[in-house]
């Protein structure tokens, strides 16, 4: 990192040096990213030779903070504009890779697969949401931002339209986004730092916020961007190899954007068939009949409950009888036991006993068909109208700014 | 401080390129999403309101962002109001 710091005297820099500072930077990153192999396969090495999984952890942690740690010394800084915008002259295609790894930030990284998965279409919404917010940025924000010469969003609303209250709507709008934002940042890198190294989720909020803080404190933008473009390439790697590795092992092809269609086309079939399944449709009906055995219960709760009581203490009564094995009788008991005190608690578990099983009672475990635009039939019922208009996807592209 | 012809034809030419590229995004963010059950048709495979969604869409938000900048280059170099670069 010694290349950022050595003409830490902020303003415009003239072509020949920026053409110097730009070749430091690929030279530094060049060795990062040897580096970050090195260790990578060293690990791998070690993990070979017997090392336990969670010291793998402790490592991989340790030596990230380390490096995040180390990045925002090395660039900490006392100048306002090197602080708050790294000195206004990062290199493009670092500002790139900068902004790429704060959209493969942790909530993504972690959720954005499954959360596809789980929903779709409807899920692509986020992905929309976050590209298309940038180019809002692009156009109404950044440009003039930079041409105004300030720093923050607030301070150009506040030099701008010249006052106080456009400033302060500015400070409550960036706080309420990055608020929202920020909580889904810390969650995810609790759960990584818990994960990783088995300290309580707690604990590992604290130990990932000191290794942030410690780093954005020191250097500011400039320190935040170089340390962004330091994970841009550990994410990228990591994004990568598992999705070209899927896609080789699926399909024999190792480009995964070019196959993506032709995957869901077979999803697709596949979630036909799942639903056309005669077993499938046997355990829906088996859900379905159990639902209906809530539904008539909850008709006459009284009457119901105390048909249950009767039969079970008839079962318990008959038992005892024939001299039945212990273990029988207990499990009779038990039955007994488990019958809802009064009207009240009958009619929460039987509600809830409905619903469970209703929903499981759905084709695809009530999971969206993947390529389905939006949920059910325009021209079917009225149900299906409130879910016609693509209320999501009109409130997303706020999500970014 | 007067604001001069140059400014102004600079000004307008800069809102005129926003409009467009914000139209061009307007119609394949929302129209698109609105219009997703018509746009059904299989695309290399794809339904393609979701290939739009899931990768038509972005090609184009890049490509907006990359053309807005380098029109806005040219734009400032020709207006004299590009950023001047010290020694």
């Amino acid at each position: 990192m010694s290349g950022t710091t050595s003409e830490g005297t902020g303003g415009v820099f003239s072509a020949s040096s920026n053409a110097a500072f730009k070749q430091q930077l690929n030279k530094v990153y060049a060795w990062y990213t040897g580096g970050f192999m090195i260790f990578v396969v060293a690990l791998a090495i070690l993990e070979q030779m017997g090392l336990p999984r969670n010291w793998i952890g402790y490592l991989f942690l340790a030596a990230t903070v380390l490096l995040y740690a180390g990045i925002g010394v090395m660039s900490r800084t006392n100048d306002a504009a090197e602080y708050y915008v790294a000195g206004r002259r990062v290199p493009a295609i670092y500002n790139g890779m900068a902004t790429g790894a704060d959209w493969m930030s942790a909530a993504s990284f972690i959720g954005m697969a499954g959360t596809l998965y789980l929903t779709g279409y409807g899920g692509l919404a986020f992905i929309m949401g976050w590209t298309g917010g940038y180019c809002l940025v692009a156009l109404f924000l950044a440009p003039y931002l930079r041409k105004f010469g300030q720093f923050t969003v607030p301070d150009f609303l506040g030099a701008r339209y010249d006052g106080n209250l456009p400033r302060f709507i500015g400070i409550l709008a960036a706080i309420l986004c990055s608020f929202t934002y920020v909580v889904a940042q810390i969650y995810g890198v609790g759960l990584i730092t818990t994960r990783l190294t088995g300290v309580a989720f707690e604990l590992g909020i604290f130990l990932g916020l000191g290794g942030i803080l410690v780093c954005s404190f020191l250097g500011g933008m400039r320190a935040v961007t170089w340390t962004q473009v330091a994970q841009y390439i550990i994410l990228i790697i990591a994004y990568l190899i598992p999705v070209v590795w899927l896609s080789v092992k699926q399909t024999g092809m190792p480009i995964p954007q070019a196959i993506y269609g032709y995957q869901l086309e077979k999803v697709t079939a596949k979630e036909k068939e799942l639903i056309d399944d005669p077993k499938e449709k046997e355990v829906i009906a088996a859900f379905k009949a159990r639902a209906d055995v809530f539904a008539e219960k909850l008709k006459d709760v009284k009457g119901a409950l105390a048909a249950d009581k009767e039969a079970a203490e008839k079962k318990i009564a008959e038992l005892k009888e024939a001299n039945a094995e212990p273990a029988q009788m207990a499990a009779a008991e038990k039955a007994l036991a488990a019958i809802p005190k009064d009207e009240e608690s009958a009619k929460k578990a039987w509600t809830k006993g409905k619903s469970d099983n209703e929903a499981r009672a759905r084709p695809l475990g009530g999971m969206p068909r993947h390529a389905t635009q939006y949920a059910g039939d325009p021209n079917g019922d009225a149900k299906a109208k409130d879910t016609l208009t693509p209320r999501g996807a009109t409130s997303w592209p706020w999500c970014f700014v | 401080m007067e604001i001069t012809q140059n400014q102004r034809e600079y000004w307008q030419k800069n809102l005129n390129i926003t409009a467009i590229l914000m139209g061009v995004w307007f119609v394949v963010t929302f129209v698109v999403a609105y219009f997703a059950r018509d746009l059904n048709f299989t695309f290399f495979g794809w339904p393609f309101s979701f290939w739009a969604a899931s990768q038509g869409s972005l090609i184009v938000y890049v490509v907006i962002i990359w053309f807005y900048a380098r029109y806005m280059n040219e734009l400032d170099q020709e207006h004299g109001l590009a950023e001047i670069e010290e020694d």
